[in-house]
């Protein structure tokens, strides 16, 4: 039964802002530099991220030789002080990338949690960033950390991080026009792996000509793209940034 | 799906993580770990999402699947197909447009390929991202700038089609130049000298075409040019520079324009009025320059550097980066890019043409200037330059975060107007008040008109009330227009004759007789002050026009009683009295005022006046607490009448300034009439010095500046100038202000007892000498007397100076026990210093007495407690010395008064050295060697090392090896 041409078609994604075009200057990150942590937007800002990017902070930890109890208490230690005043020095004196400001100040904090070597304090309760539960995977000791793969743990759950954002928007977009279903499937055309099915199995699955699921497939990819520059633009304190950041991501995805 | 198998965790050593492996990928053969999203290869999920579109089937033009017409559900190769298809392209709608692909990204915004749906072609649209500054008003400004440039009919114009708004957006839509930007194109093929020069004389011609139809573009930048596909240049964006301008904020102008590389200095500066085609000369100059060289003409690291680099420097001899560049064309391109406007082609079209010269083979016009000569000459005259000198080091000094101040950077206003001297015509010389007055009440309506630039009574108040030079005067004060008058009182009637006289034609733009009853005079002076605004075309707004209805007083002999108090202070200020008299002025003003309001207690001027002068008095003694009250009443009393009049407000701004020392407030009261009094350099001098309290100094300066680049002949201004470079020890720019003012009022002894004290702190005794020939002890100026006295003791001549004083003391009949017994103090040091031991405890001894008595009722002033210091110092007795002195410090602590109290510090130093306490001292003077302050010692000027090693004061330190340090000792 041929389903309706306009749902089919995909045409019913969530309406995309124009937002995410053209006003570069209220992306998260350029909203903390401007503002250089000072206004509450830009404190609204800066947890926000935080609580976006924590998991590469606590591999970062995990992998330094942390137990899993304290990883996760040296976390919210570090973003507490980071959103606190005293900080935010640094933010100001920051012109790059979120990601490299985040593992920069990182290494800072660490450096003098060792040496004070006594109980890390949690934020005062109201600055907690919740730290969702971790996968049962994660909780996986770790063997005495090498820096360099330390560090290679953060770039490459950074980049993980963003991915599973993109994807996740992506999917609540679709779910939110009732097109679940075709998100799954188009999901699965993204790693094109042979013996996944075909887009003609999948388009008479769904009910729709080939035609019509390339071209959902078509608007699907085109919008991941979107997504993933503006994830990337919430991270950076200029539009010339994104795309390096971007080739960054998938040198470390690639790698 | 796959095979799936766990990696025991000995092999996860081998990689970048510690998760399970799910599985491997079947098509790039990585690892999938548990921490991929969606349990899929991000490596293949990246490639795919990121690839281009490939199959043509996508677009939907063709389908290999057959025509299915028929079947409802089928996406056909027809309209719907694709519809659909242009669907998927899409990045998002803008009105009619489908935007298609970003192809170009700068400051102020994207610019996408977009197609027009209404007309079905593809066009470009620029997308102006405002965010937080899409105020109503900027997007009416872009939409008159687009729509005026959309008239332009230019080949090499790129056309404008449509200019749109939404959601704070503003976008408009252009011709589609299939190419690319100037820039991007010569970094990857770089232009021969010839094919730039033609290039830039075909935009040049352009940009002619448009300053024709009255258009500047304001913004030329290789960014701004496209090329088409044939290699022909476009233009675009015009005007829009204009967009992102408001009154306040440069800032935000750099910021959306993106690099200033290519900006004018008059651009820079904020200098709105220089702005005019040659700015677009420069411009076009710049993108010569950047097309020869392959750089900009300035480009610093940042934005702030770049504008630094581009005001101060001159921008390097392009063969100097490209020897093959041929010198005539490395002329034309440097004589787009002088910093003096005037300097520059007149025309882009004369560059155009000098520019086809040069292609021709023909001798071309620009002469080759000397290096030397260019710029340097313009950047000291220009004073906006010195003003943004000011700020640039104001900035500086703000921790890196770029703001500049709209204060700093104003617009001139154009239309001008001076108020000289009204003749007084009566027979009764004691009405010249009324004559003083009536020009003082004209000017303050004048200055309350935003659209005018009235210059002050000090600066005019040399010239003749009808003097023979008219245009030589207009043009020093810097206004093309001239009010004469005459006043003449009889009894109760009052002729007054104005004539508004434009200098440089020399012709009446208008004349009026007034004969008014003393009753009706009221209204005369805002009807003059309309008239000239009318005459000269200046815009009243509704609310001046009100302002100016307003009748101060309904009540004649308030009003003459005020006119009265007003003359008296107006002279109270005129310069080069002695405390003592000027004080005596205040205070008949004073009762002038107190009069006027007895009589009328609605007159709110005159209550904002009479508050403004208890303040000014308070301000001087320090303590009087009768004064300080009187002058809160009268300020509550005007708030009450008219709260938000300036007069009220000055007064406002003036109590919080010198009753409370509440400097930040004061600034803000100060900054916001100078809002609704555009052309007053009064409130900005009033911002300068409260700025100075405040120890912001440089910004002292620069509003100095700003309110000298309005009213350049007003001494006043010019003193406070100099006593601002003094402190911060720019003796160089401090001597030539002191040549304006000795310009304007010659042989003036303030003003070359000034003069005198900065050569003292250089060390050049005598060419201070010279200057100071002249005062003695009929000397009635204070402080040419002071700085005399001063000088003898650097010169070690006590015998004299002690001569000088006693003559001076017994000369002079002092106003009180207060001055008598500061002079006191003067002449006992001295004494001591001449060996006179026993007459300096006498004199000593009467100088305590005095001040002992004075000071008891008195604890809080300043000047009392210093005397009485320096009394006990004289007298020997080191407790009670030093202790006064240490108490003088903890009266006021430095941060409220960032001006003064280092002196305090300066007099503990003093009787430190006196007495023998010799590393403190030490250390105090060194601090004090790093402050700007307002010296006691060596006021106005401020201590130097010089200073520190002539100075017989410190003697007693010269054996002190601290003394000897680099610190103290180094040059001057």
């Amino acid at each position: 039964m041929p389903v309706d041409e306009h749902q089919a078609s995909g045409d019913q994604v969530a309406p995309r802002t124009q937002r995410g075009i053209v006003a570069f200057t209220t992306t998260q990150w350029s909203v903390v530099l401007e503002a250089q942590g000072e206004s509450p937007a830009a404190q609204e800002a800066l947890e926000n991220l935080c609580r976006t990017y924590w998991r590469p902070v606590y591999s970062f930890v995990r992998r330094e030789g942390l137990g899993r109890e304290e990883a996760e208490d040296v976390t919210q230690g570090f973003f507490a002080q980071l959103l606190e005043r005293k900080r935010l020095s640094a933010v100001r004196k920051e012109k790059g990338r979120l990601r490299s400001f985040l593992l920069g100040a990182l290494k800072y904090f660490l450096a003098d949690e060792r040496r004070r070597a006594m109980a890390i304090k949690r934020g005062k309760g109201q600055r907690l960033i919740p730290l969702e539960r971790l996968r049962v995977d994660e909780r996986i000791e770790m063997e005495s950390s090498d820096p360099v793969t330390a560090e290679m743990i953060y770039e490459r759950r950074w980049a993980l991080t963003i991915l599973e954002h993109v994807l996740s928007r992506l999917k609540d977009e679709y779910r939110a026009v009732g097109n679940a279903a075709l998100f799954d499937s188009l999901k699965q055309l993204l790693p094109d792996e042979p013996g996944s099915p075909s887009q003609a199995d999948i388009a008479a699955q769904l009910g729709m000509t080939e035609n019509a699921l390339r071209q959902a497939f078509y608007r699907f990819r085109q919008r991941y793209q979107s997504l993933l520059r503006e994830e990337i633009a919430h991270t950076v304190a200029t539009p010339g940034d994104i795309e390096d950041e971007l080739r960054h991501l998938i040198a470390v995805i690639e790698a | 799906m796959g095979e799936f198998y766990g990696v025991p965790r000995e092999s996860t050593r081998e990689t970048p993580t510690m998760l399970r492996v799910i599985r491997i990928c079947r098509k790039c053969g990585a690892k999938i770990f548990s921490d991929a999203p969606e349990g899929l290869c991000p490596r293949c999920v990246l490639k795919t999402a990121l690839a281009m579109p490939s199959e043509a089937s996508v677009a939907g033009v063709s389908d290999p699947g057959g025509v299915d017409k028929l079947s409802r559900g089928a996406v056909t190769a027809g309209p719907d197909g694709k519809k659909a298809a242009r669907a998927a392209e899409m990045l998002g709608e803008l009105g009619d447009y489908e935007l298609l692909e970003e192809i170009g990204r700068g400051g102020q915004g994207v610019v996408f390929r977009a197609r027009q749906k209404s007309l079905n072609r593809t066009v470009a649209v620029k997308v102006i991202s405002l965010g937080q500054w899409a105020s109503k008003a900027h997007l009416k400004r872009f939409r008159l700038e687009a729509e005026a440039a959309a008239r332009l009919e230019h080949p090499g114009i790129v056309p404008i089609h449509e200019v749109g708004e939404r959601d704070g957006s503003c976008y408009f839509s252009m011709k589609f130049v299939e190419g690319g930007q100037l820039d991007e194109v010569v970094r990857h093929a770089p232009m021969s000298s010839r094919q730039a020069a033609e290039l830039v004389a075909r935009v040049a011609r352009t940009v002619h075409y448009a300053h024709e139809h009255g258009i500047l573009h304001r913004d030329i930048k290789p960014g701004n040019i496209l090329l088409d596909a044939k290699g022909e240049p476009h233009l675009t964006d015009f005007g829009l520079a204009r967009l992102v301008e408001t009154e306040s904020t440069v800032t935000r102008t750099l910021e959306v324009l993106g690099t200033p590389s290519y900006m004018a200095p008059e651009q820079a500066v904020g200098n709105n009025a220089a702005i005019g085609s040659v700015t677009d000369v420069y411009g076009l100059g710049a993108v010569l320059y950047q097309l020869l060289t392959g750089q900009p003409p300035f480009a610093g690291g940042t934005t702030y550097e770049t504008i630094k680099l581009l005001l101060d420097t001159e921008p390097r001899q392009p063969r100097l980066l490209n020897p093959k560049i041929d010198r005539d064309l490395s002329t034309i391109c440097l004589k787009c890019l002088e910093k003096d406007p005037k300097r520059r082609y007149s025309s882009a079209l004369a560059l155009a043409e000098d520019l086809e010269r040069w292609l021709r083979h023909e001798p071309i016009r620009a002469r080759h200037t000397g290096i030397f000569a260019r710029g340097r000459k313009w950047l000291q005259r220009n004073p906006t330059r010195a003003l943004l000198a000011a700020s640039l080091i104001a900035l500086a000094a703000a921790a890196g975060w770029i703001v500049w101040k709209s204060e700093f950077i104003r617009q001139p206003v154009t239309n001008g107007v001076a108020v000289l001297p009204f003749e007084n015509l009566s027979p009764d010389p004691d009405n010249t008040y009324f004559a003083e007055g009536i020009q003082e009440e004209i000017l303050t309506r004048l200055a309350s008109i935003a659209d005018l630039k009235v210059i002050s009574h000090t600066s005019t108040q040399h010239y003749q009330s009808k003097p023979r030079n008219l245009s030589q005067i207009a043009k020093q004060l810097g206004v093309a227009n001239v009010l004469e008058g005459s006043v003449q009182k009889v009894a109760d009637q009052v002729r007054v004759n104005v004539q508004l006289i434009n200098a440089q034609t020399d012709s009446h733009l208008w004349a009026e007789s007034y004969d008014r009853n003393l009753t009706d005079m009221l209204g005369v002076e805002s009807e003059i002050a309309k008239r000239i605004a009318e005459s000269l075309q200046a815009k009243l707004t509704g609310r001046e026009e009100e302002a100016l209805a307003v009748k101060p007083t309904n009540n004649p002999e308030a009003y003459d009683a005020y006119l009265r108090g007003l003359a008296f202070e107006i002279r109270s200020m005129s310069g080069s009295l002695p405390s003592s008299s000027s004080r005596g002025l205040e205070e008949k003003a004073t009762s002038f005022y107190e009069r006027a309001v007895q009589l009328d207690s609605n007159f709110a001027i005159a209550w904002a006046r009479l508050s403004r002068m208890d303040s000014s008095i308070y301000f001087d003694s320090g303590t009087d607490v009768t004064r300080r009250d009187a002058a809160k009443r009268a300020l509550e009393k005007a708030q009450k009448l008219q709260p938000n009049s300036p007069e009220t407000l000055l007064a406002l701004g003036y109590y919080q300034y010198q009753v409370l020392r509440d400097y930040g407030p004061a600034r803000t009261t100060f900054g916001r009439i100078s809002k609704t009094l555009p052309g007053s350099s009064e409130v900005l001098m009033a911002l300068g010095r409260v700025a100075r309290r405040e120890g912001h100094w440089n910004e002292s300066i620069a509003y100095h500046e700003q309110a000298l680049a309005l009213d350049p002949r007003n001494v006043e201004l010019l003193i406070g100038a100099a006593w601002t470079y003094g402190p911060l020890r720019q003796f160089a720019t401090a001597l030539k202000i002191y040549d304006r003012a000795l310009d304007i009022r010659p042989n003036d002894p303030d003003v070359t007892a000034g003069k005198a004290t900065i050569y003292q702190a250089q060390g050049n005794l005598p060419e201070a000498a010279r200057l100071l020939a002249e005062v003695n002890a009929q000397t009635n100026a204070d402080w040419a007397f002071r700085t005399k006295i001063t000088q003898l003791r650097l010169e070690r001549n006590y015998g004299e100076a002690v001569r000088l004083l006693q003559a001076h003391l017994a000369q002079f009949p002092f106003a009180s026990d207060y001055w008598r017994g500061l002079a006191q103090v003067d002449l006992a040091l001295m004494q001591r210093r001449a060996g006179d031991t026993a007459g300096a405890k006498a004199t000593a001894e009467q100088a305590r007495n005095t001040l002992e008595q004075l000071h008891r009722d008195q604890i809080g002033d300043v000047n009392l407690a210093a005397g009485l210091s320096q009394a006990y110092a004289a007298m020997g007795e080191k407790e009670s010395a030093l202790a006064a002195a240490e108490r003088l410090i903890m009266l006021l602590p430095r941060t409220k008064d960032a001006a003064d109290a280092p002196a305090r510090q300066e007099n503990l130093a003093l009787i430190q050295t006196i007495f023998g306490e010799n590393r403190r001292a030490i250390t105090t003077l060194a601090q004090l060697l790093q402050t700007p302050y307002y010296s006691w010692l060596y006021g106005p000027g401020v201590v130097t090392p010089a200073l520190l090693r002539i100075d017989p004061i410190w003697d007693p330190l010269r054996a002190n090896p601290a003394f000897r340090k680099p610190a103290i000792n180094k040059q001057p």
